[in-house]
């Protein structure tokens, strides 16, 4: 499922869909890379990112690297994970990932 | 090598992501990946014998294939339908709801003596307890165990497991070990190894779940049926060469039946030594300086180690026994040592046959096992009581009966926790149901009797504590 990207107020944001699984992961970087790769690296730092996974009823470690690797081309705390599901915080805590990422 | 922080580093960082997406999965698919691992380690087993024997030099091909059974076809009957996931118990009338949690990452250390049994045994614990594992092998058996763990892990994958459920340690390294034991993310640390390896996990400032030591006395009492005894301890102390620490080490037996014991080992292949002999290779089994055995006699069939001792004995021979009159640094041959070697002692009574039998458990082995033949309840219970040991195996091959699951209902396992005595917390044969945190949900419960209480009267102390037991328990 293509990711729906939206920017508003200075923040884009990514609306995640489905199964984040290896599958899943692979074709939303494909998105991602399209999406960032436009964008001057000497704006992304200023960047405020949102992963919206408010539709997203699994992740795998494919995508949790994902969110990882997005999260360091970005300034500290500028990229936010919103509206997970209850599991899905808890797998980002277990991961230890909340040290890195903002998450709802 | 590669710097450490770095590899320990990325191994946790995989394993940390792997814990998290192993908590969403249900038991149903838990159950799953370890049905998987299992068949694929058990299809491999014959081939994982061979590479163990060829890698280590020390064992039998053919009983480190019945290991590698145990470790696949038994552990996972043992775990199958124990309940890893959810909800554990549920009393209405206590209100406790137990549900299972994951511990996290789980670093195996794996010993020389059973590589490969010992990786898929901590592999499909691990994995049905949703622990992703890191594998740590011995630098002796390290290719086997590797391989091991790359079957058990493809098959997890296949199986719809996490990535990185299962990782290895490709260079063996103390350095990088360390690093990986004592990092905050560990979880937990199966210790299955020597002293100071279970000292080192236990120092780490992980949690961790070791062995200890065996030093494993038999008792043959009057009332054992001989040569059944005779027989089940030659199966166990011939087993894979003598290499599981929880093989016997010494025979105990009273004068009145010595004869009796000594000709039914003779009729089965023993071969008592004589005093040059014992000498010869008490020099050759055991290191004064460092007070253990040493690694050229582990796992060594009966001729070689008469070779290499300068002994000339029948083809033929099963064992080799060697009659001594105390236990103590001045018998070498009454520490553990595990090759086809036992200790022998005949006491003049029962008294003195369960005091040696304490000195040999107390000598390096407590906590581990003991064993005992006998067919007077009364005798095996004493026996029991007095022995330090988390396991007592009763008419039974020691090794076989230790390892759990074939002579008993003990947990099949390769991690025999030795309590106290073995420095580690818990006395149980590790498996799932120790890989768990238990979580309770208390729901209110109250008891009746501290809230009709009269609580001033704690502050009474002109009151006695049997007055205010008594009426704290009054119509109770």
């Amino acid at each position: 499922m293509p990711i729906e990207v939206k920017e508003e107020a200075g923040v884009i944001r990514f609306d995640f869909e489905g199964r984040m699984d290896t599958l899943g992961s692979n074709s939303a970087e494909q998105d991602l890379k399209k999406v960032f790769g436009a964008i001057e690296e000497d704006k992304l730092q200023d960047m405020k990112i949102v992963f919206n996974l408010e539709k997203v009823d699994f992740v795998s470690s494919s995508f949790m690297r994902i969110c990882l690797k997005y999260a360091k081309k970005v300034a500290k705390n500028n990229l936010e994970l919103i509206n997970t599901d209850l599991k899905i915080k808890k797998t980002f805590k277990i991961a230890g990932l909340d040290k890195i990422l903002k998450i709802d | 090598m590669e710097n450490v922080e770095k590899i320990a580093n990325q191994l946790l960082e995989n394993a940390t992501m792997a814990a998290g997406v192993f908590n969403l999965l249900d038991q149903e698919q838990v159950n799953k990946i370890v049905e998987n691992v299992y068949k694929a380690g058990f299809k491999h087993r014959v081939r994982l014998a061979r590479m163990a024997i060829e890698e280590t030099g020390l064992g039998v091909f053919e009983h480190k294939v019945m290991k590698n059974t145990t470790a696949t076809h038994l552990v996972y009957e043992s775990i199958k339908n124990v309940k890893t996931v959810g909800v554990l118990s549920e009393d209405s009338h206590t209100g406790i709801t137990e549900i299972a949690q994951p511990m996290g990452p789980v670093f195996a250390v794996i010993p020389m003596t059973n590589p490969t049994s010992t990786v898929m045994f901590k592999i499909l614990i691990s994995l049905k307890t949703r622990n992703p594992v890191i594998i740590s092998a011995h630098r002796r058996a390290r290719e086997c165990s590797i391989e091991a763990a790359r079957i058990c892990y493809e098959a997890a994958l296949e199986a719809g497991a996490p990535e990185n459920c299962v990782q290895w340690i490709e260079e063996h390294s103390r350095d990088l070990t360390r690093a990986c034991m004592s990092d905050s993310r560990m979880a937990l640390i199966l210790a299955t190894g020597g002293t100071s390896l279970v000292h080192a996990a236990y120092s780490s400032g992980t949690p961790a779940l070791g062995v200890g030591p065996g030093n494993v006395p038999v008792f043959i009492d009057k009332s054992a049926d001989i040569p059944f005894a005779v027989e089940n301890v030659l199966d166990s102390k011939t087993f894979d060469n003598g290499t599981i620490c929880a093989s016997e080490q010494a025979i105990v037996v009273e004068k009145e039946i010595a004869d009796e014991v000594k000709a039914a080992f003779k009729a089965q292949g023993g071969y008592f030594l004589n005093k040059e002999e014992i000498k010869k290779m008490g020099e050759i089994a055991f290191n004064k300086e460092k007070g253990v055995m040493t690694g050229e006699v582990v796992g060594q069939p009966v001729q070689k180690l008469a070779e290499m001792a300068g002994l000339e004995v029948p083809e033929k021979t099963t064992v080799l026994l060697a009659p001594l009159e105390g236990v103590g640094d001045e018998y070498p041959l009454s520490h553990e040592i595990l090759c086809p070697l036992l200790a022998f002692y005949v006491k003049d009574n029962y008294e003195e046959a369960i005091k040696t039998c304490i000195d040999l458990n107390y000598l390096g082995g407590i906590g581990h096992t003991a064993s005992i033949y006998a067919n007077d309840q009364k005798v095996i219970n004493d026996f029991s009581d007095l022995m330090n040991a988390g396991r007592i195996v009763v008419n039974t091959p020691s090794a076989h009966g230790a390892v759990g699951g074939i002579f008993n209902t003990l947990y099949t396992s390769f991690t025999l926790g030795c309590g106290a005595g073995g420095k580690n917390i818990t006395t149980e044969n590790i498996s799932a149901v120790h890989l768990i945190n238990v979580k309770r949900i208390c729901r209110r419960r109250e008891d009746i009797r501290w809230f009709r209480f009269d609580q001033s009267k704690y502050f009474d102390e002109s009151l006695s504590t049997d007055e205010i037991a008594e009426e704290y328990n009054h119509n109770y």
